[in-house]
């Protein structure tokens, strides 16, 4: 089976340890906003909304954690792809109900507290492709020693990857920024 | 030559992450705009006929020879949008492909009546060098007068009961949609939506 150049690996744990990172940031500076969200998402009872908001947080933290450290990396991209396709459940049901107004508390870097974006089959092919991207985690990585040449482009390829992720989100985020006229 | 390769790649990621974040940057700079943007409305224009009252009731025969309804009740719940347009007219020609769209988009409660005056032969080749065949095209100079038309391209929303919903000067796309906007929000003009709206007024910077 053909291993994977490090380089690759190294750049998609962080990538991914990133957008969660950034995510998880805005959810701790706005818990109550958080907990509004999943109220308003309707899959569970209200009562249960706070402590399913914070179990999230707690979920996202382990997440950044495990894929920066490389301490429980399996289990930490485990949870990671489960959280993405929990989140993706969440969205598809709302869009399946024809919900597409609420906030999809995404906390992406276009949203941050302010309500962001509302929800679209867009964002279940960004959860999609993020899960695709997590897989290549599980995959065997080569044995090699990295270079400082290695090392630039993976914080070059990180940082570029994650500014692509914020303009992808600030573009899907916009139509709902329109002034629409209240009724 | 590695010295080189190596040197290469390291400009070209300067490079890549250089314009990834132009692209973010790019990309809020339209967030902002979306933002500021205030929608925009058809204007009525003084003298035109009264939005809110009951829309002058006429029936008419479009350039087929088919009859054309114009206002009064309707038991099937549709709305006209009346679209005065001339063939000498260029900006009602920049809004024929929006009315053809909304003719699809808005189908399940919306007919789209196209309402000219003057020379048949001209309206027949401006209806054949246009494709507007889908669209009922009324040639009457009577309906532009009970409505008041003054300027063109000017449309009129005549909803179910036959009451003026909404009406405007359209010279855009965004004209024309705010009429539909209009219509969902129970406003009659963009000067009745900036009324409404001033005391609660929200600009983000």
């Amino acid at each position: 089976m053909p291993e994977l150049d490090p380089l690759y690996w190294h750049v998609v744990r962080y990538l991914v340890a990133t957008v969660f990172a950034v995510a998880c940031a805005h959810k701790l500076s706005s818990i109550s906003a958080f907990e509004a969200v999943v109220k308003d998402y309707e899959l569970l009872p209200p009562t249960m909304a706070p402590l399913a908001a914070r179990l999230i947080i707690l979920f996202e933290i382990s997440v950044v954690t495990g894929l920066a450290s490389g301490l429980w990396l399996p289990w930490a991209a485990t949870l990671a792809m489960l959280l993405l396709a929990l989140y993706g459940a969440g969205i598809g049901i709302n869009l399946a109900r024809g919900r597409r107004d609420i906030d999809c508390g995404c906390f992406g870097p276009a949203g941050g507290a302010k309500k962001g974006n509302t929800l679209s089959g867009w964002l279940l092919l960004r959860n999609l492709s993020l899960i695709a991207l997590t897989t290549l985690l599980f995959v065997s990585v080569a044995d090699r020693s990295l270079t400082w040449l290695d090392l630039l482009t993976i914080a070059a390829a990180t940082g570029a990857g994650f500014a692509a992720w914020s303009a992808a989100d600030q573009l899907m985020a916009n139509p709902s920024r329109l002034q629409r006229p209240s009724p | 030559m590695t010295a080189g390769l190596t040197a290469s790649v390291v400009v070209l990621w300067i490079a890549v992450v250089v314009l990834a974040v132009v692209v973010v940057a790019l990309a809020r700079q339209v967030g902002v705009l979306h933002e500021r943007v205030a929608p925009a409305g058809a204007l009525l224009m003084a003298g035109g006929a009264r939005i809110g009252e009951k829309a002058p009731e006429l029936l008419l025969k479009d350039i087929r020879g088919q009859d054309v309804r114009i206002g009064g009740q309707r038991n099937d719940r549709r709305h006209t949008l009346l679209f005065f347009l001339a063939p000498s007219c260029p900006v009602c020609k920049t809004l024929l492909p929006t009315l053809r769209s909304a003719r699809e988009s808005e189908a399940d409660w919306l007919d789209i009546v196209l309402a000219s005056d003057g020379e048949t032969q001209e309206q027949l080749h401006f209806i054949e060098r246009e494709g507007l065949d889908v669209f009922p095209y009324v040639i009457s100079q009577s309906l532009g007068v009970s409505y008041r038309v003054g300027k063109l391209p000017y449309a009129y929303l005549v909803d179910d009961q036959g009451m003026l919903r909404t009406g405007g000067l359209v010279n855009s796309r965004e004209h024309l949609e705010s009429l539909f906007n209009a219509k969902e929000l129970e406003v009659g003009s963009v000067q009745e939506y900036l009324r409404r709206e001033q005391p609660s007024e929200k600009h983000v910077a």
